[in-house]
């Protein structure tokens, strides 16, 4: 789950008891072991677990003596009120007159269905609405079973604590804020709405924390309720170096949606802080920085939606810098950083029973220093398309899949494929020498100008089962690409792709048939399965390599997840071509009470034709994946998880001579219920001719320790082992429990860009349940998960 | 010893072949809101599931039904310390589900699954590359936990479950 | 001091489907809102009205 530090959840409440509703006329039920009348007084005493049933509540106690002359009903000895909307109310004694809804309660324990206590030496209830406690005390935490006089973790202790069950607020007058029995804080007048409340207008928890840019920070938002349906917050921020920064937030929900516009501004103090040591100024240097942002999403139907993602922003860092969360955060990632760049679009999107319908347009704007917004694409717009014939066509399943891409890039966008090219920038912007930019020092990574292109596949498959249990699935599919390519010749772009406008046409029939033969051994704890998996597919060469631009399958990576996938590139800008044969073994050991091991090895083989993989287009896709040889590397996968607490995974990928290690990535997730560890770690080896000259390596760790009930410490890092440096290091300590949040978060941000130097971040969460909890909770994600 | 799992020559154990035992099963739409990744990668999930449970061809009159529930996640292991961009992700699906038979309506069988798939994106600075990139790498996870399932439901039934 | 909890439906309005944090609250209505991870967390998710649309044709 996402957030760090969360209230424990408690048992779930027991429902209120049974209101048995007397007879008729309200009439008061009473049941006792003994019932005395004691005429001289004129009093009626129950005793011995005395039981009154009334108008739909119940009293239990030890004694219960009824005055017929004051018509005043006291009940004594551990009392307990059961009302009909569930509030328990406990006491010594229990003063009620007749429709004793205004009663007097000595030291009245009145518990709401909430969960939250309140005590008092005196309550006088009146006109069924307002309940006023004398030095009462209000506290969310749960009474200590075995000392139940202890104080609790938090109390609010007031001269009078007044409920107004009708405006459902909760009224202090000098009231002191005391943590375990010792006052930390005085307020004169305070109010709170009642747990039950959801939303109501007032100061929301404010937030404190420092940072290394902007010194130490406190936020103070105000939420103004405006109406059930939409609100406002506006949240003031006082930074010690860079002065205020102001923040709102406003939400809308609609008949069938709802949208939020969202705005932040500030004029720095101290732009000097966003200077690089080294002199060179990063993107935060400027004197107003701000940004708006609005995302909203509206339901046609129920199977229709549509919405959009909008953001205008000074500059490149100023949510980095200012740790505004922007609203596309990336809620796994441990550090909580928001996604590394700011996505604009507009979106259709339908989710039908077998089939999906989404067009998108969108803008991209990127967050790093080093992102040059002219290469960055503008897609105008990207729909994909997918149909699965409900019924079988000819005993198979048929299915369509369409795809349109339009977009455009103002600049080319080169990078260099070796260390002569990087260390001398020969795929600068501005050369053009072909004798230095050309395709065995560069390569393009996006072509300027515009590029559409509309592709359209059938596919159809069937899967037959002999008496011997093989397993024979013929496969079929035709596919045809049309595209228009019109690319401006910037200096240079010609060495890497025609630039003179065309019209292309691509088409590709498929053949081919997959065949399993699993073999299952039944033990006592649960069943083996040893499956062998061979394809071969028969396919005309690939045409049009290189004229056409490479934009939605740049990104390779040949894996256990694509070893038998009919095509293998990841996008529709290329099609495999060629005879192809994939074969490998799958072995699953499946325990009865749930867990289970997997593991996969195989190899792929180009039949006969041109190997796609081997003939590389303007960005080089295909080469040094490990398919670029007639015989492939070997791809393999290990996935292990026995139970609710271990999770394992290892993928690989050998090279084909001698079994390297090109590729291997490892995850191990264990959850105990005090300490849960997490460890990620990829080693990748060099492909240069895909822009990656050295050997990627990397590990994210995390680990998350409850030293006693309610205290954790936690830390998590990831580390770049090429670079031998830290990307950022996380230390936490925080104490949690059903009605208290009090943790303390230290982050180190070791990146370059944006970032003057080595940025170090404090911040301070602070919650207590039904009270309020700072809104910036962090998330630890998947990392060493919360508590 | 190890036996053929869709043999009906040598009938396991008795027990209708595990292949028409497979096609009675009805995977329930998975659970997620509208426009999120968690919609897409259901249908995924779903179509594979029903391809691998009836093998294209027409669905038998169910005797149980599959309720999954799903989440994605997405998680960096290198991230470039000068420009702080991400040259790889992992997409993450972690999946609990549930077997009901129909005819007692009582869960005969619950687990989880979950696969990984990690993808490249080359240069760092494309954008729409690294969305496509992450597209196939969720399609991938998605084909790999439809299988996960499609071998526990088989082991299920083959067992005499 | 106040608090700011999930927005509830215009009068007339549809039900959430779900809002964006992965936790289970429940609305003022007592029914209780499944949320799923979206894009932000402070917006819920409209399941939308039960009518076809002409878009319908494309998603079976």
């Amino acid at each position: 789950q996402t957030d760090f530090f969360r209230f424990e959840q408690r048992p779930p409440k027991p429902k209120a008891g049974p209101t048995t509703s007397a007879r008729g006329d309200k009439q008061m039920m009473v049941q006792a072991t003994e019932v005395q009348y004691d005429h001289v007084n004129e009093r009626v005493n129950a005793v011995g677990n005395v039981q009154i049933y009334y108008d739909g509540s119940t009293i239990e106690a030890d004694k219960v003596t009824y005055n017929q002359k004051t018509k005043r009903l006291r009940a004594e000895g551990n009392v307990r009120l059961t009302e009909a909307n569930g509030n328990i109310t406990y006491g010594d004694i229990l003063e009620l007159n007749d429709d004793y809804r205004d009663g007097f309660v000595d030291s009245l324990r009145l518990e709401t269905p909430d969960a939250t206590r309140f005590a008092a030496a005196r309550v006088d209830r009146s006109e069924g609405r307002y309940s006023v406690l004398q030095s009462g005390v209000y506290t969310a935490c749960e009474a200590c079973k075995n000392d139940p006089k202890k104080p609790p973790l938090w109390q609010v202790k007031g001269a009078r604590i007044i409920h107004d069950e009708q405006e459902k607020m909760i009224y202090f007058e000098q009231a002191q804020l005391e943590f375990f029995g010792m006052p930390v804080a005085y307020f004169p007048y305070f109010s709170a709405p009642d747990p039950t409340v959801k939303r109501k207008s007032g100061f929301l928890m404010p937030s404190f924390g420092s940072d290394s840019k902007y010194g130490l920070r406190a936020d103070a938002p105000y939420f103004w309720a405006l109406a059930p349906n939409y609100d406002l917050t506006l949240t003031p921020t006082i930074t010690t170096k860079q002065g205020p920064l102001l923040q709102a937030e406003f939400r809308h929900r609609l008949m069938n949606g709802a949208y939020a516009i969202r705005a932040a501004g500030i004029r720095q103090l101290d732009k000097d802080e966003f200077i690089h040591t080294n002199g060179d100024p990063t993107p935060g240097y400027r004197d107003w920085r701000g940004a708006v942002e609005s995302n909203g999403q509206f339901a046609l139907n129920q199977k229709w939606v549509w919405g959009w993602d909008a953001l205008l922003i000074s500059d490149k860092t100023f949510y980095q810098d200012y740790h505004l969360k922007s609203f596309t955060n990336n809620a796994s990632d441990p550090f909580q950083n928001g996604q590394m760049e700011g996505v604009s679009q507009l979106y259709l999107t339908g989710r039908g029973n077998r089939s999906y319908f989404d067009a998108r347009a969108i803008h991209y704007y990127g967050f790093s220093e080093f992102d040059d917004q002219k290469q960055l694409p503008v897609v105008h717009p990207v729909i994909d398309y997918n149909y699965i014939v409900g019924q079988p066509v000819l005993g198979g399943e048929l299915g369509f899949k369409f795809n349109l891409t339009s977009l455009s890039r103002q600049t080319a966008s080169f990078d260099p494929i070796t260390t002569f090219a990087e260390n001398n920038d020969a795929c600068g912007l501005s050369t053009a020498d072909p004798a230095v930019k050309n395709t065995k020092n560069c390569l393009l990574r996006g072509a300027p100008g515009s590029y559409t292109r509309f592709s359209a596949e059938a596919n159809w498959r069937k899967s037959i089962i002999d008496p011997f249990g093989q397993i024979f699935t013929p496969f079929f599919s035709l596919r045809a690409d049309v595209a228009s390519v019109n690319l401006t010749n910037q200096p240079g772009v010609s060495n890497f792709i025609e630039t003179s406008d065309s019209a292309l046409f691509r088409g590709m029939p498929v053949a081919g048939l997959e065949y399993r033969y699993p073999f299952v051994n039944v033990q006592s704890w649960g069943t083996n399965t040893i499956e062998p998996i061979a394809q071969v597919i028969v396919r005309p060469n690939e045409t049009q390599i290189g004229k056409l631009p490479n934009e939605d399958a740049q990104s390779f990576v040949f894996d256990d997840g694509n070893l038998f996938a009919v095509d293998k590139f990841s996008g529709w800008d290329r099609v495999e071509g060629g005879g192809r044969a994939n074969y490998g073994v799958q072995y699953t050991a499946q325990f009865n009470q749930g867990g289970y091991f997997n593991a996969l090895f195989g190899q792929s083989y180009q039949l006969f034709g041109v190997n796609s993989f081997a003939v590389g287009d303007a960005t080089n896709t295909g080469l040094n994946s490990g398919l670029d040889t007639r015989a492939s590397d070997y791809v393999a996968r290990l996935a292990y998880q026995p139970d609710r607490i271990f999770t394992f995974t290892t993928r690989y990928r050998f090279g084909e001579e001698n079994f390297d290690v090109k590729r291997f990535e490892l995850e191990g997730k264990a959850n105990f219920d005090r300490l849960s560890l997490q460890a990620l770690y990829g080693n990748y080896a060099a492909q240069p001719e895909l822009g990656f000259l050295t050997r990627r390596e990397g590990i994210l760790g995390g680990v998350s320790y409850k030293m006693t009930q309610n205290w954790a410490v936690i830390a998590a890092a990831r580390y770049d082992l090429d670079a031998d440096q830290f990307d950022q290091t996380r230390l936490g300590l925080g104490y949690v429990d059903d009605c208290l949040i009090l943790a303390l978060n230290y982050i180190t941000s070791y990146t370059y860009s944006g970032n003057p130097g080595k940025d170090h971040r404090v911040m301070l969460q602070f919650g207590l349940r039904t009270l309020g909890t700072t809104q910036t909770s962090t998330g630890v994600g998947s990392i060493g998960g919360g508590l | 010893c190890f036996q053929p799992l869709y043999g009906t020559a040598s009938a396991v154990s008795g027990s209708p072949a595990v292949s028409t035992a497979m096609a009675t099963v009805d995977v329930e739409q998975i659970d997620a809101p509208n426009g999120t990744p968690e919609a897409r990668l259901g249908n995924e999930i779903r179509n594979a599931l029903i391809f691998g449970l009836t093998g294209g061809g027409a669905a038998a009159s169910p005797a149980y039904r599959l309720k999954i529930n799903i989440s994605g996640n997405n998680q960096r292991v290198i991230v470039d310390t000068t420009t702080a961009r991400p040259d790889m992700e992992i997409y993450g699906i972690d999946a609990t589900y549930s077997l009901t038979e129909l005819a007692t309506n009582k869960v005969v069988l619950t687990g989880r699954a979950f696969s990984r798939s990690s993808y490249d994106i080359p240069g760092q600075q494309q954008r729409f590359a690294r969305q496509r990139g992450e597209r196939d790498a969720q399609n991938r996870a998605s084909n790999i936990l439809a299988e996960q399932i499609k071998t526990r439901l088989a082991s299920y039934f083959v067992s005499g479950g | 001091c106040g608090r700011k909890g999930p927005l509830d439906a215009p009068p007339g309005g549809l039900a959430a489907d779900a809002d964006g944090s992965l936790d289970n609250e429940t609305d003022q209505g007592g029914d209780e809102i499944k949320y799923r991870r979206s894009k932000s967390k402070s917006l819920p998710i409209i399941r939308g009205p039960n009518k076809p649309i002409p878009l319908d044709v494309l998603i079976d």
